[in-house]
């Protein structure tokens, strides 16, 4: 039997210090990204801290903005990476183990030969990204839309891509086992190559294997 | 607070370990199966096993609990008054429990099946077989199956806070995820 451990640690659930706001504070900080006076400082507090540490555990950059940076070699646990919006930014060799980067925007990411297990996508807007000869296992991209997005080489396990939106996404050489893609709304989408035979379509629905 | 999520294959299950930074005493949610894996993992933490708790009894869920019980002879905590062969406290919505010093909130949504439990600890739905990922838990018929739908949006979907929630199978979610995506509550 196997057992594996995904990760440990818990989100900070301490909210901002502003009366009324309800947003998660962000680490290391009493407020919210949105109430931080000084946002300037505090992206560079942020940028040093990415590029100084290899693992991070209970990070929470809710709401922030990353923009044309490359992140490598980089371990995330139980990190709050909700409503995040990255613009270009490349992940390389990194591994995300229960990360919540619900409602988040991507445009022209890329995520390389990364690891992602039990972590949560869902809602997010996957805008010219390409996911590349990574391991997706549990996790969750229900409600995501998503346009030009490319999904290569890459194993999909006990994932879910229910109620999605895609637009001219291609799953290519894939092993996609497990997921769900019920109630998805699918235009343009490619199977090429992918073994998708143990995915869950709708009764009704026509798999684009073309 | 640490919270190690164990997957096990067998019924793809998820089991939640949960117990202090400085390790003592520690709860288990589902615990479907248990092997040296999981033993190491609790002494190389110092956990001490004291509670367990079961969303519902379901064989999947339970499985490991003789084998904790063997070893560390922790108290249990379901709906049901027995787990096997051992005596479990029985839980309801209205006791406030607790446990290896988390506050605990016990939901009961029957429908899956009729000892269904929903736990909140701090910002977190431990949902069991209640609800998951974009779907709700197997229903053996349409009354059972409305019974759920109703005790989802009155009890879990009532509640104002964007909660993560760890399902008893596959991958984490959230609340607002679940309120806006989830095709069997919509």
């Amino acid at each position: 039997m196997i057992v594996f451990v995904y990760n440990y640690g818990m989100f900070n659930s301490e909210i901002c210090a502003i009366s009324r706001c309800n947003v998660i504070k962000m680490s290391g900080y009493k407020t919210c990204y949105k109430h931080i006076a000084n946002k300037k400082a505090f992206e560079i507090n942020i940028l040093n801290y990415l590029k100084e540490n290899e693992r991070f555990l209970d990070l929470n950059m809710t709401g922030f903005p990353l923009n044309n940076i490359t992140i490598e070699n980089k371990r995330f646990y139980s990190c709050k990476f909700s409503e995040l919006i990255l613009t270009n930014v490349k992940f390389i060799n990194c591994h995300f183990m229960q990360c919540f980067f619900d409602y988040s925007q991507f445009e022209e990411c890329k995520f390389i030969n990364t690891n992602i297990k039990f972590t949560c996508f869902a809602g997010s807007v996957f805008n010219n990204c390409d996911i590349e000869s990574s391991d997706i296992l549990h996790t969750n991209f229900n409600g995501i839309k998503s346009n030009n997005l490319k999904i290569n080489e890459s194993d999909l396990y006990f994932s879910g891509f229910v109620n999605s939106t895609m637009d001219n996404t291609s799953f290519y050489d894939c092993n996609i086992k497990k997921v769900n893609f019920s109630q998805s709304k699918r235009k343009n989408v490619s199977f090429k190559k992918s073994n998708y035979r143990e995915a869950f379509f709708d009764r009704w629905d026509k798999v684009e294997d073309i | 607070m640490k919270l190690f999520t164990l997957y096990n294959l067998e019924g793809n299950v998820n089991t939640y370990l949960i117990g202090l930074e400085s390790g003592g005493d520690a709860l288990i949610i589902d615990p479907g199966h248990i092997d040296l894996f999981l033993l190491n993992l609790l002494e190389d933490n110092n956990y001490f096993i004291k509670s367990i708790l079961i969303t519902h009894d379901h064989e999947h869920h339970t499985k490991g609990v003789k084998t904790l019980m063997r070893i560390y002879e922790p108290l249990i905590y379901s709906k049901r008054a027995m787990i096997y062969d051992y005596p479990s406290t029985t839980i309801n919505t209205n006791s406030v429990l607790n446990l290896c010093g988390f506050d605990i909130t016990v939901i009961e949504a029957p429908g899956h099946s009729d000892d269904s439990l929903v736990f909140r600890i701090r910002n977190a739905l431990f949902t069991g077989d209640v609800l998951s990922a974009g779907k709700i838990g197997y229903t053996p018929n349409l009354v059972t199956k409305k019974l759920l739908q109703d005790n989802i949006g009155k009890k879990i979907f009532s509640i104002k806070e964007d909660l993560v929630i760890f399902p008893g199978h596959g991958p984490p979610t959230t609340l607002r995820a679940e309120k806006e995506f989830n095709s069997s509550i919509l």
